[in-house]
């Protein structure tokens, strides 16, 4: 039901954008560089924590953006992961005119992940192998990005991420709540208003 | 739970491709990522796929796409498919200029697939493993139906897949276990095909235009 509801308000923020006239919001080209840091809360009172780094090439405030989050650990009633790396591919799209930018963006990528649940007995090595995999992710984001000045900004993110973890054992949900806190880099600032 | 994200979808796009000016220019390149499901899929699957395409727009009405695709299937517990898929096709657009800017394709797509069933701590299930590749001839309807900008457009597709071979032979089985993945049925036992009518929705991005 969440993921359902969540799809729908993204897609509701389509008729905003619309109304929107894009020529002169935030006019100009731009590659940029983010580092940050994402917490992100997980079912069973566990919290996950990643560094997170995008890439992304922006045209008149849509952005085709590549972001890749390294797991660092989690804490919690049910760790569950001994890593979590996600890669992702999408697009965001940053409003506003002035310094504060509201953003809203979608992306697919891959989870490489091990879980720490369930593994097998190796007879051979007597230790018991949990068997690493890749599965598909998607995330839905918001955001805001305040500008310092052309080449410097910051950003905080919210996102919820969906999918699951299916190896040699019992599957488990990939699902997060995520959220994202960092600055940003402006490499190369085209603007043409 | 499937059909009502279809039916949303739809309703969707009809409220929202009203009032913008669409379409593509010849020589266009576009390039996309995209997120599928099975709305076929028996109820005790669970999983989706995410790819990546890329459409030249050759002519006013037609345009040619490539496309990728990986996905990871969860077995109601007893196991995992997943499937690489490659595919090609070709895109028809009627009613260029027309609000939704709707399309007609039809391709081919090939498809790695490996089902691996649960192991456990002390049952080792690896050598159960199969691996196989299907083939499929897909047809159905699209639409570039929301453009943000001149850049990127939004964009909904509803596609059937034809088998060309048989499938990968499984089953769930009812043991007194629980729920149990057999990779190697009997012969004799009739197994329904898995159908395929697969809900897209993509975010296609316009890279560069060859005719320029």
């Amino acid at each position: 039901m969440m993921k359902l509801t969540l799809t729908i308000l993204l897609l509701c923020f389509l008729s905003v954008i619309h109304a929107a006239d894009s020529t002169k919001i935030n006019a100009g080209s731009n590659l940029k560089l983010g580092v940050g840091y994402a917490p992100g809360f997980i079912t069973e009172n566990t919290l996950t924590s990643q560094l997170h780094a995008n890439l992304g090439y922006e045209i008149n405030g849509l952005s085709v953006r590549f972001d890749t989050y390294y797991f660092l650990d989690s804490k919690g009633d049910r760790p569950r992961f001994t890593f979590n790396h996600q890669f992702y591919l999408g697009s965001f799209y940053r409003f506003g005119s002035k310094k504060l930018h509201p953003s809203i963006g979608a992306q697919i990528g891959l989870a490489y992940a091990q879980s720490n649940e369930n593994g097998v007995f190796n007879a051979v090595t007597g230790i018991i192998d949990y068997k690493p995999a890749i599965n598909p992710v998607a995330l839905v984001s918001l955001g805001i990005e305040y500008d310092f000045t052309k080449q410097l900004y910051t950003f905080f993110e919210g996102k919820y991420i969906s999918g699951k973890h299916v190896s040699n054992s019992y599957p488990t949900y990939l699902d997060e709540l995520r959220i994202s806190i960092g600055i940003g880099f402006n490499l190369i600032n085209k603007t043409t208003n | 739970m499937k059909f009502q994200s279809l039916i949303i979808c739809c309703l969707i796009w009809t409220t929202s491709s009203f009032g913008q000016d669409l379409g593509f220019k010849v020589g266009e390149f576009q390039v996309g990522t995209k997120i599928s499901q099975n709305v076929l899929q028996p109820e005790n699957y669970d999983g989706f796929a995410v790819g990546l395409k890329g459409r030249y727009f050759m002519m006013s009405y037609l345009a040619f796409e490539i496309n990728t695709e990986f996905a990871t299937l969860d077995l109601s517990g007893t196991g995992s498919e997943a499937s690489k898929q490659f595919g090609i096709s070709t895109l028809y657009y009627p009613l260029k200029d027309k609000v939704g800017l709707p399309y007609l394709f039809a391709g081919y797509n090939y498809n790695l697939m490996t089902v691996t069933p649960v192991s456990y701590i002390y049952i080792d299930r690896t050598e159960d493993i199969i691996i196989g590749n299907m083939s499929r001839l897909y047809f159905g309807v699209g639409s570039d139906f929301y453009y943000f900008g001149d850049y990127l457009n939004l964009g909904l597709a509803l596609q059937y897949d034809y088998p060309l071979n048989d499938p990968l032979r499984f089953e769930i089985e009812e043991s007194p276990f629980g729920k149990y993945l057999n990779t190697n049925p009997i012969e004799s036992i009739i197994i329904d095909p898995v159908k395929y009518l697969n809900i897209t929705v993509s975010l296609n991005y316009t890279i560069t235009d060859f005719k320029k």
